[in-house]
Formats: C-alpha cells, structure tokens, sequence
C-alpha cells in the first residue's frame, strides 16, 4: 500500500463492555474507521454514547473487550501496561477538559514531564523542545509560573504544548475547550487548527457542533456505535420522542 | 543521575509544600528511630567501638581458660614477667591488674592497678597533666590518673587538679592526669582512675609475684595470632612443668582485647529482645506514616493516572514516591540522631540515681560515631520499605481513565491494608504494655515478700580468712553506731537428720547466739541458744517450722533427739563450716522459716533448716550486724577503720539493699516497657484518630443518605466506632496472645524455673488491666471522629462530591 495511504490508527470491530456486578454495559459495540496522517476528526454524539470511551481506547489508557487496533500497523489492543505506557509517551499526545497540568511543578517542567519519562534525551534537548512547544503556543514567557497563577485558557495552551512536546504521532484531545469560556475556546481551537495545518494529527471529542466544525471529518456516535450525520438525527429524534411519551405517560399514571 | 536530582527535587518541593504531612512524619519516623538507634550505640559500644587507642587490632590478651568446674587459675605477675622475659611474642606489653573500690575525696571510686607502661604501649597521652611512667611504677610513688568521666562527675572538672594531693582512703595520692574523653583503658566503661601496678601488692597486702593480672601487648610484627598462641602454649606448658613439675590444668588463650567484647550468642539473647521492643515503636510509627501515606495517596490519584497518561512506567511513579519516602526517612534519621543522645542520657540518668540498690552504677553515654550514622541510615531505607512501598504499590495502581478525571476508585481506598496496620500498632502497644505490667506486678510482688528478717538496721559484714579476724571483730564492735553482732556460717551446708520420719537431708547454719536478735528470727517456740552454748560442740539445736514439720509431723520437736550424717551425695563441704559428725543434738527452739532473699531469680540467704551454735570468733564465719541509724553511714565508718586493718577485703552490704535489689532489677523492664508502651499506645491513638477521621470524611456522602434513609446519631457513631473497633479488636486478641505464647516458649526452656520465679508470666490482671487501658484509650480516640460522623448534616452531606 501506499505509505500516505497507509492509515496511522485502524480500528476494525472494537468493543468495550463494562461489567458491574451483573450488568453489562456495552460502551462500544462494534466500531471501525481509520486515521490518516494529517487527519483532523471530531468525535461527536451525545452524553453516554461512548465517545471518550472510544478517544480512552485510543489513546491507550483503557483496552478493548473486544476487536483489532493497529496502531502502525502495530495491533496494540492486548499490550501490557508497560508496553502501552511507552507507546503513550511516544505516539500520543493528550489534551485533557480539565488540562490536568501537575499543580506541583512550573510550566517549564509540566511540558518537559513526557520527556523525562523518555531515555536518551539529554536535559540540553529536553530544554530546547520544551522552548520550541512553548513558543508554539505562546507561552514561552510563562515558564516559571504554576498552573495555578494561570488563567483556564493559559493552562490549555501549556497542555497542548505538552501534548506536543514529544513530537507524538497523533493528539487525543478530549473536549478541549469544555472548561474554557468561549473566548479561551476559540482560541484553544484556533491553536489546534494551526497544529493541523502544521500537519500534526488530531483526533477531538466534543459534543459542540461549534468546534467540530473545525475538523476536516466528524464521526457520529450513538449508543457505541458509529453512524452517519443522518441516522444520528433520526435516533436523536426517536430518543427525544420516547422520553416525552414516557414523561407524558407518567404523568397520566 | 538526571532522574534522581529531578525526584530529589520535586521530593524537597512537595515536602515543602505540605509541612504539616512532613512534621507528622519526620517526628513519629524520629521517634522509632532514635530508639533503635540508642539501642544500637550501647551494642556498638559493647562489640564494635574499639578503644580509643593506637592501632587497637594490634591488641592481644593473655588469659588462662575456664575450667570445666570452678575457677581458673590466675595468670600472676610472675607468670606476665616470665613471658616478657622468655619469649618474644609481644613487641610491647603491660600488665593490668586487680580492681579496687576506694573512698577518694569523700566518694567511692574504682580503678584498677596497671604497670607503668601501660599508657605508652597503648598509644595515648593524658588530656591534662601526664600518664605515670615505669619510673613511678617501680618507684612505688603514690600517684593517680584519673578518667574524663571521674573528672568531670566527682571533681567538676576542676582545673587545678593536676598536682593536686587527694586523699584515697587515709592515704594522700597526687594526681598526675586526667586522660582524654573516650579513653576507656580496654574496658566498655571507664574506670574513675589509674594506680601503679606497684602499689597493687602493697595496698592488697599479697605478694606482689602472686598478684593476678593480665597481660595484654602488640603482637610482635609479622606474627600472626595463631603462631603467637602455638608459642604462648609452648612456653606455657614448659614453665609449668619446670616450676611446678606437672601440666597447667587449663591452656592460656591469646585473644584480641580493643576494649570490647565479642558478640556472642549471651550477647544476642539481651539484645534481640532490646531491639524487638524499641523496634515495635518504629514499627508502629511506620504503621502510622504508612496510613498517612495511604490517605494522601488517595489526594494524589490524579496527579498519578496524569503522569501515568504521559507514559509514565508504573515503577518509575513508584520509584518517586519512594524518594520523596527516602528523603522523610533520612531526615528522620538526623532528628532520631539526636533522639538517641536524648534517650541514652534519660536512660544513664534514671539508672544511675534511681537504681541505687542495685549497687554502683558506673554508665556513662556511649560516644557516638560513624556506625551509628550509618546504622541509622541504613534503618531509615528499611524503614522507608515498610512505610512506603505499600502505599506506593497502592497509590500507583489507578484506573487511568477514572482517576486522570479526579474519580477516586473504589480499590484506592485501601481499608483493608488501613485496618491491618491499625491491628499491627494495636498488638505492638498490648504487647508492650503487658511486659509493663507483668514487670511491674513482679516488681511489687518482689518488693511485698519479706525475707523473713529485720531489713532496716541490718548488715552483713564478710571477714577475710585472715589472722587479723580478731582485731577486725574488735574493730567492728568497737565502732559507736553498731548495737549488735552475730556470727553465722556464710553458706548453709547440707546433712542427713534423722528425726521422726527417718533420714532427711536438711541444710543447717552454724550461728552464735546473738544471731536471732540481730536478724529478728522470732522463736516461735522454744528458746534460743544459751550463752553458755556457744560451741559447735553444744548439744543442742534450733530448727525451723517447716523442718519440725518435716521431721516431727506428728510430734512435738521440742526435746527431741536428732542425729546428723554427713550427706554421702554431697561433697564434702568446706573445712570449718561443719561441726564433727555425726553428731546428737536435742532441739531446744523452733524458728520461723527465713525465706531469703531474691535476686536475678535466685535465693540468696534463704533460712536453714537447722541453727547450731557456735561463737562469733569462729574463723569463716560471716557476721550480721544490727546498727544505730542509717546503715549506709555504719558501712562507711567501717570500711574507714577497716581499711587501716586491710584494705579491700571486708565486704558489707546493709540488707535493706538486698531487699530492694530484685523489685529495682525489675524496674529496669518496668520503665522500660512501660515508656515504650505509653510511646506505643500515643502512636497508636493517633493513629486511629486519623484513620477514623479520614474515613468519616470520605464517607461523608453515604454518612449523609444514612442520615436521609432514618439513621439516628447514635446508630451512625455507633457505626463509626464499630468500624474503628474491629482492627483493635483483632490487635488486642493478637497482642495478648504473642506474650503468652512467648513466656509458654520461656517455660519450655532450662531457665524456666528461674523465670518463672521472678515474673509472672501469665498475671491475668496484668493482661486485663492493660488490654482495658488500651480499649479505654482506643474508645476515646475514637469517639470525636465517631461523634463527628454522627453530627453530619444530611443536607450539606449530600450535596458532598
């Protein structure tokens, strides 16, 4: 196949069933697409459909009950824990709703913390990448400074830098702009387009129809599974409609 | 490296920033292992801390091996001499000799004899004035070094005393020095002073050639010890046969002598359970940090599941928790520092001022030095693996996804492992608060028994075989503030009595007729020897109750005959200490029985269980004094008039010292396990209160729909306290049952009888009486968390994340 062809991420029939107690709850149930080097996806659906289970999955964090994930052409999905953290330091960045930046540590060392979970790269080069992210998202000035002298929009900018910092193949960023106003949110948003344009590789949940249009291709997630623009509408719409008739019979009982 | 400085780093900071978490542990990790740590520098002391002389493993001593039975024979002056003279073994020698103990200034000092060159072979020079040289020891002169330690406590540190003239007994001594502080002239402890070797034959009034010393050099360079033994023996065996025609009965060891003793399994029997019981504090204390740990785990999920999202391995996030564990530990370990000089200065205060009885304490505070340190260290990384690996084991074990969105999992909140430690600290105070009671219910039980004579104005007096006996008895009589004297054989001898119920061995006493006076033996029938009857060859006999149950139980022993046989299953027993036998003599008195005295688990002068009559000039016979005032004040008027007779060899104990000894040798565990235990027990309590509160905090919500669903206040403190009680209860049962099994083990071995005697193992008011001391304090700690729990509004509860 072609190299540019090749996809980055290729999921084919994965599922994610939770068990408490006795009760299954299926969270994925069944979902394929691919991620192409330079892809810029947003994840939608509603509350509950399974969309940051999907983005956990890919990002390596939780693993699949079920189904293939070929990272690479790599299957991934039954990796130990130690082998998946090294691929998480090393392919993916995160961009957390909640930035999820080390209260204890300055900026300076939050972006440089990837790095120093990684071997062979001396403190010179860990300096210079965490300068070179910072100055992409405009926070050079702010290297000393802890995440709590800054403001939400700030904070954002200092984890996508660390998102960013070890050059990672492709960045999960799951409702990036879901603690931030609407200012600081078009602005972490217009962050990200830069990256993108910069040929990074994004893969966004969001339930903002706002902010997905800003990546190229939106996936649509309903109840685990990946649907069209189309169907997610109809299913909303007979979702909608059931909760009224049970409001409505409730009501009468 | 990059790595550590940067887990270094962050370790200080976060150590920083919650000082109340780093106080917490650095005071109660301190604690735990400055005790140990204590322990540790007496047993450094003992074993490992050389001398503070030059080249100490150069060092060997001469010394005569232990018989099979009795005493070995001394290595004489003569004999030290001879070696120097006849090999080449030592490139340099001395000879140490005898201790004495003596009135120097008004206070009772000791210090042995060395030979003049004693100092020199050593390597060390005196810290103010000078060492005696042989040109004083051969000139006999009447001169004295004292130690740092006599220096400073008996002269305070007077600085003009070198040249001073002292008065030691009746005789003046100047002093030439005061040798340098850690000096201890091959002891554990210092000596108050240094005398001549030359002066040893004089002031003891023996031959000086017979005066027992013991020889201690450097090896001659390139000889090895055991080329240097195989020699020693040699010339050994050749001197004896050539002096005294026959085999030496035991060979002459060479062993290394740097001032400490080996540590040998006597040594490990004292000092395992010393370190096991300063060992619980810590233990308990890491007990407690490790709950703290637990709990502040928990706070950390997130920042863990962050770093872990970063691809972070698992063991490089417990890697830094264990440096930020290390460095609380070593910190610790420079505060426990300085809690061992505390407690060892608590511990020589308390022993030496309050523990009179048992004679003259001579402790001082073992010098710190680089083992120590290390020890330290070393307990503070072992430490750290108790404390912390767990916690970080736990801390580290998130669910990603969950805990990178501030939820905290379920499994995080460890309460098994919390309630495990709880038990653990719980058991550590019962246990150590039981010995405190066991010991001190001993004590009591100790000081209670009555030896069965007068204690108060009472004294022994042992006279040397000596041709000066008479005079010293004059001496003694004449002294104003003695009232009464009485002879008595020293040891009980054993005889065959044929009474009523035939052959009985018996042991009996030959005592002088004063004797039942002074010591208060009451008669409870009968009469006393007479004054005419002070002859061993006097027919006649006073035997005790329990002997005239014994051999007349259905007879009136008044009047009767007895005969005495040698035992034929006894050695004969020393010359003098037994009349001619066999022997008749009618029985004119019953005594009560004399239960003795205890000591270290054994009877000492416990009562016969017949008294023949001798009179107090008979040689070898010991006398009982009664006295006017206070005993002590007796024992030093005599031993001031004695010593002008012959010194050091009148021993005089008053017996109220005697009857005090065991309740204060039982004492030492008491304090000890009793401070220890008020140690455990506080660690423990604070333990529990916030581990109790800590949960009550956590459970917030569910305390609130407890609250909402109908629960009263009392259920829900109930229900709090219920919680806090199940690891104590299991610490309390675990607590009692480790002693227990522990003094079941103690009876299963030879020493059982002895034990047994002393402690009560298995007091169950001692057992009671701490286990409810430790419910009492564990329900009081427990309850304002309880009642806390109990008070939560419902409202604001469940409006609680």
């Amino acid at each position: 196949m072609n190299e540019a062809l090749r996809p980055l991420i290729h999921l084919e029939d994965l599922k994610k069933v939770f068990l408490t107690d006795e009760v299954e709850t299926h969270a994925l149930s069944g979902v394929h697409f691919d991620i192409r080097q330079g892809d810029y996806i947003a994840i939608e659906g509603p509350s509950g459909c399974g969309k940051s289970t999907l983005l956990s999955i890919l990002g390596l964090l939780d693993t699949p009950s079920g189904g293939r994930y070929l990272l690479h052409d790599e299957p991934v999905e039954s990796l130990d824990n130690a082998q998946r953290a090294h691929i998480r330091n090393r392919e993916i960045g995160f961009i957390f709703q909640a930035f999820n930046l080390i209260g204890d540590l300055t900026v300076y060392e939050n972006v440089e913390l990837p790095l120093t979970y990684r071997a062979g790269i001396g403190k010179q080069e860990r300096k210079e990448r965490v300068h070179e992210a910072l100055e992409r998202v405009r926070m050079a000035h702010r290297l000393r400074h802890y995440p709590a002298q800054l403001s939400g929009g700030q904070q954002q900018r200092v984890a996508v830098a660390r998102a960013l910092v070890g050059k990672p193949s492709i960045l999960l960023a799951d409702e990036p702009t879901g603690n931030l106003d609407s200012k600081n949110g078009e602005a972490v948003m217009g962050l990200l387009s830069e990256l993108h344009d910069g040929g990074a590789t994004i893969c966004m949940v969001t339930h903002d129809p706002r902010y997905s249009a800003y990546a190229d291709r939106s996936i649509h997630m309903f109840d685990g599974r990946i649907v069209d623009e189309e169907t997610l509408h109809r299913l909303r719409e007979e979702e909608d409609r059931r909760i009224a008739e049970h409001a409505r019979t409730g009501r009468t009982e | 490296m990059d790595t550590l400085l940067r887990d270094l780093r962050h370790a200080c900071r976060a150590l920083v920033k919650t000082p109340g978490v780093t106080l917490t542990v650095v005071t109660t990790l301190a604690l735990g292992l400055g005790l140990v740590a204590a322990v540790f520098s007496i047993l450094n002391l003992m074993v490992f801390q050389a001398d503070a002389v030059r080249a100490p493993e150069e060092l060997y001593a001469v010394l005569r091996q232990q018989p099979a039975q009795g005493e070995p024979e001394p290595f004489t002056h003569a004999q030290h001499e001879a070696l120097l003279r006849e090999t080449d073994l030592f490139a340099d020698a001395s000879a140490i000799g005898p201790t004495i103990d003596r009135w120097v200034e008004g206070q009772r000092m000791e210090g042995p004899f060395v030979s003049g060159n004693f100092f020199r072979m050593l390597g060390v020079s005196a810290a103010r004035g000078r060492v005696f040289t042989p040109a004083d020891d051969l000139a006999g002169n009447r001169v004295l070094v004292l130690s740092q330690l006599a220096w400073k406590r008996y002269f305070a540190s007077d600085p003009g005393i070198i040249g001073r003239a002292i008065r030691v007994n009746d005789q003046r001594f100047d002093v030439l020095g005061v040798m340098p502080d850690g000096f201890r002239g091959l002891r554990l402890d210092p000596p108050d002073f240094w005398l001549p070797l030359a002066l040893a034959a004089e002031l003891r009034q023996v031959d000086r050639d017979a005066l027992a010393v013991m020889s201690v050099g450097r090896l001659r360079p390139g000889l090895s010890q055991a080329q240097a033994l195989a020699q020693l023996g040699t010339w050994d065996q050749r001197r004896a046969v050539e002096t005294l025609g026959a085999r030496p009965a035991t060979s002459l060891a060479l062993e290394p002598n740097r001032g400490t003793v080996p540590l040998s399994a006597d040594m490990l029997l004292v000092f395992l359970p010393l370190f096991f019981a300063f060992g619980l504090i810590l233990l308990i204390g890491c007990a407690n940090v490790a709950n703290l740990l637990l709990a502040r785990g928990v706070v950390r999920q997130r920042e863990v599941g962050i770093r872990l999202a970063l691809g972070a391995a698992r063991h490089r996030i417990v890697r830094q928790l264990l440096t930020e564990s290390v460095l609380l530990a070593l910190l610790a370990a420079a505060c426990g520092f300085g809690v061992s000089r505390l407690v060892l200065h608590a511990v020589v205060r308390f022993v030496t001022s309050s523990l009179a009885s048992l004679g003259d304490i001579r402790l001082a505070v073992p010098p710190p030095d680089w083992r120590v340190a290390l020890f330290l260290i070393a307990a503070a990384i072992v430490s750290t693996l108790f404390f912390a690996l767990a916690p970080a084991l736990t801390a580290t074990r998130v669910e990603l996804v969950r805990a990178i969105h501030g939820e905290v999992a379920h499994h995080a909140r460890p309460s098994r492992a919390r309630n495990t430690l709880v038990a653990l600290q719980v058991m550590g105070a019962a246990v150590l608060l039981i010995c405190a009671a066991i010991f001190l219910r001993s004590s009591w039980q100790a000081a209670a028994t009555s030896p069965g004579v007068r204690t108060a104005d009472t004294m022994f007096v042992s006279l040397p075989a000596s041709p000066l006996r008479g005079a010293m008895l004059d001496t003694i009589r004449g002294e104003p503030s003695v009232a009464m004297v009485a002879a008595a054989t020293p040891v009980a001898a054993n005889v065959l009595v044929t009474g009523a119920t035939g052959k009985v061995s018996s042991s009996f006493r030959l005592v002088s007729p004063e004797y039942f006076d002074v010591l208060g033996i009451d008669l409870a029938r009968g009469r006393g020897f007479a004054p005419g009857e002070r002859t061993a060859t006097a027919s006649v006999a006073i035997i005790s109750e329990s002997a005239a149950r014994t051999l007349w139980p259905a007879q009136d022993p008044l009047g009767q005959m007895l005969t005495l046989d040698p035992d034929p299953n006894l050695a004969a027993p020393p010359e003098g200490t037994v009349p001619p036998l066999p022997r008749t003599s009618v029985v004119v008195g019953i005594a009560r029985d004399v239960a003795g005295f205890r000591l270290g688990g054994q009877k000492v002068l416990a009562g016969p269980d017949l008294y023949l009559p001798i009179t107090a000039e008979t040689a070898g016979t010991s006398l009982a004094l009664r006295v006017r005032g206070d005993p002590e004040l007796t024992r030093r008027a005599l031993s001031e008039r004695l010593s002008a007779l012959a010194p050091d060899t009148v021993e005089m104990i008053p017996l109220r010292e005697l009857a005090r000894a065991e309740a204060d040798l039982l004492k030492i565990p008491f304090w000890l396990t009793l401070v220890l235990g008020a140690l455990a027990l506080f660690l423990t309590l604070s333990g529990l209160f916030s581990v109790l509160s800590y949960l009550v905090a956590q459970r917030t919500r569910e305390i609130g729909v407890r609250h909402a669903l109908g629960a009263t206040r009392g259920r829900i403190t109930a229900l709090a306290l219920a919680q806090a009680f199940r690891p104590v209860g299991i610490g309390l049962l675990a607590g009692a049952l480790l002693p227990a099994a522990v003094g079941a083990l103690l009876l299963a071995t030879p020493a059982a009888e002895l034990i047994g005697q002393t402690v009560r193992l298995f007091d169950p008011l001692a057992y009671l009486a701490s286990l409810l001391l430790i419910v009492a304090a564990c329900a009081g700690a427990a309850l304002l968390p309880a009642l806390r729990a109990g008070s939560i509004d419902p409202l604001v509860a469940l409006r609680t994340d």
